[in-house]
């Protein structure tokens, strides 16, 4: 087990992006970050707006190529599309002209599964997360948590390996939320994908990671790693009552508040600097 | 139990029975629910046709009113000169004969422009590189009046329907074509970033999501573009022929004749009146898009 290599990996990732027209400075998001995920874990990222969580998921995804340092899935760098992952991005991206049913269908449809097969198990997952009844129903006639549960089951159906998810609850009202962590542990102790999930919700990230990385804020790099020992199956819904929760709460909080800070304070010294 | 101290929450009962009976009420509201939108919509549909023929009734009544009293009937003829001149061409098949060339070059032009400007966009809006290469010259070609594009037409064609087709195409060809190049291009980027991690490939991605995508953005302009041919086939009838609507009101302008102008005028609007009802069904054909009906409003 402890030979074993992780499933995902960045090894000493810089990734520098340059704007749109002939004046925009290059920016540099991710300085030097390395962290991995072991098959079957539970992580999650977090840490300020701007530090790079996305552009982290993006390089994993493939969509974007690392200015330096090496991405790798099972061992192998990621180059070009990695379809090998499950992406469940901030945004639902269901396709709008596409019924419920049809959008969980999707991935089944583009690799290559049975037809026979699409239907069943896009409606196994459809009832798994009680949208039964609204397969017909188009993204825009959902609510936002049912589009978001959409997304989800959309991606999980296919069955990969490693998902990935940026910030998949942030939208959604407190409720909806802690209902969406619950059903999410429930579909991750299924199959036991390995997870990279991007919050600014720590309660959420400690409620469902078995790791937690805290970023740094712009450059991105990791601040610092937690092990999150609360036992499983975990009740997402008094998880604060957990003995051990209060500590690991306080300890996130202070890395990310003095993270904030210290960013402000970079901003105030670039001010006075440039006068 | 005893006698508990302190802040207490206390649950009241279900204020409201919720047993079968409440359910058969729910299902009486919904249902009186619906019959009220049914209702409201019978009646907004019949006060707007109400409101329309008002509307017509009114413009007769003043046109008839003010002719040869508040203006000389020389300029604006007269109601009844109008359908008398109408009814002569009816009765002499002026209208039919000459109504047939004006609709088969609106028509034919219609179906050319669109169908050339989505073939050539299709490559176009899915290669940005061949886009931006030919985009000054689509910039130059547009910008020429397409009135000015008549003469051309017939220095090449003759007399006959072609220049009058390929003038309406033209007055049809650049709305479809910018509007299914900005369809494809609109694509969402997020869509295309997810089909792909799922393992679309590009055929894929053509069907499933860049196509679709594109479909309200040229049903848009198809349904925009029937009055553009109509104007394009007229222009063409005006500048040279001796057949068509266009032909007619040019005779009956020549002849000073103003309840002939105003009659074949009468009846191209009548046509593309007719027309665009008939591609009123591409406006409600996506069901994805009609989002307002789920609110249960009138549309
Ligand atoms: N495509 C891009 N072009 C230019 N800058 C980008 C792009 N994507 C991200 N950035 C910048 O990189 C930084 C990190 O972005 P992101 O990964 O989205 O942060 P996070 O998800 O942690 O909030 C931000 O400052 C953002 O503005
Ligand atoms: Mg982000």
């Amino acid at each position: 087990m402890a030979t074993s290599t992780p499933a995902v990996r960045l090894r000493n990732v810089y990734k520098a992006f340059i704007g749109q027209g002939r004046t925009a400075r290059p920016l540099l998001a991710l300085e030097d970050v390395s962290f991995a995920a072991r098959p079957g874990e539970f992580v999650g990222l977090v840490g300020p707006s701007g530090c790079g969580k996305s552009t982290c998921l993006n390089l994993l995804a493939g969509l974007t190529a690392p200015s330096a340092g090496s991405v790798e899935h099972h061992g192998a760098q990621v180059a070009g599309v990695n379809t090998k992952v499950g992406y469940i991005t901030q945004d639902d991206n269901l396709l709008p002209w596409r019924s419920l049913l049809a959008n969980v269908e999707l991935g089944l449809e583009f690799r290559g599964v049975p037809r026979e097969e699409w239907r069943r198990r896009a409606l196994e997952f459809i009832e798994l997360v009680g949208l039964g009844g609204f397969e017909g129903h188009y993204p825009h006639e959902l609510s936002g948590g049912m589009r978001k549960r959409a997304s989800i089951i959309r991606t999980l159906v296919y069955d990969t390996d490693v998902v990935l998810m940026d910030e998949p609850f942030g939208p959604l009202d407190a409720q909806t939320r802690v209902i969406l962590q619950a059903e999410l542990q429930k579909l991750w102790e299924r199959d036991r994908p390995t997870v990279l999930f991007v919050t600014h919700d720590l309660v959420e990230a400690i409620a469902l990671s078995d790791r937690i990385f805290v970023f740094t804020s712009r450059p991105g790099t990791i601040k610092r790693e937690y092990r999150v020992d609360l036992p499983r199956p975990r009740d997402v819904f008094r998880i604060h009552e957990t003995t051990g929760f209060d500590d690991l709460y306080d300890a996130l909080w202070s890395d990310i508040r003095a993270e904030i800070q210290r960013a402000r304070q970079g901003e105030l010294q670039a001010v006075e600097g440039s006068r | 139990m005893g006698i508990e101290t302190g802040a207490r929450v206390t649950a009241l009962e279900t204020p409201l029975a919720l047993g079968p009976e409440a359910a058969s009420g729910s299902a009486r509201v919904l249902a009186d629910e619906l019959a009220r939108r049914d209702r409201a919509v019978r009646e907004q549909r019949r006060f707007l046709l109400i409101a329309r023929v008002g509307v017509l009734v009114a413009i007769i009544v003043g046109w008839d009113l003010a002719s040869g009293r508040l203006i000389r009937t020389f300029f604006v003829s007269s109601p009844g000169a109008v359908a008398r001149q109408l009814a002569d061409w009816i009765a002499s098949g002026q209208l039919l004969y000459h109504g047939q060339f004006t609709l088969t070059a609106t028509v034919l032009g219609y179906v050319v422009g669109s169908v050339a400007a989505i073939l050539l966009a299709w490559p176009l809006g899915l290669m940005p590189r061949l886009f931006r290469i030919t985009e000054p010259y689509f910039l130059v070609a547009y910008s020429i009046p397409a009135v000015a594009m008549g003469p051309i037409f017939i220095l090449w064609f003759g007399l006959g329907l072609t220049p009058k087709i390929l003038l309406a195409a033209y007055f049809v060809f650049f709305i479809v074509f910018v509007n299914t190049v900005v369809g494809f291009q609109q694509v969402p980027r997020g869509l295309l970033d997810v089909t792909r991690v799922m393992g679309a490939s590009r055929s894929d991605l053509l069907r499933a999501v860049i196509l679709p995508s594109a479909v309200p953005y040229v049903l848009a302009a198809l349904r925009s573009t029937l009055p553009a041919a109509m104007i394009g086939a007229v222009v063409g009838e005006f500048i040279a022929s001796n057949r068509g609507l266009g032909y007619l009101a040019n005779a009956a302008a020549s002849e000073y004749a103003t309840e002939g102008v105003i009659a074949a005028v009468f009846v191209m609007a009548l046509i593309v009146l007719a027309m665009t009802v008939l591609l009123r069904p591409l406006s409600g054909a996506l069901r994805w898009q009609r989002g307002i009906d789920a609110r249960g409003d009138i549309v």
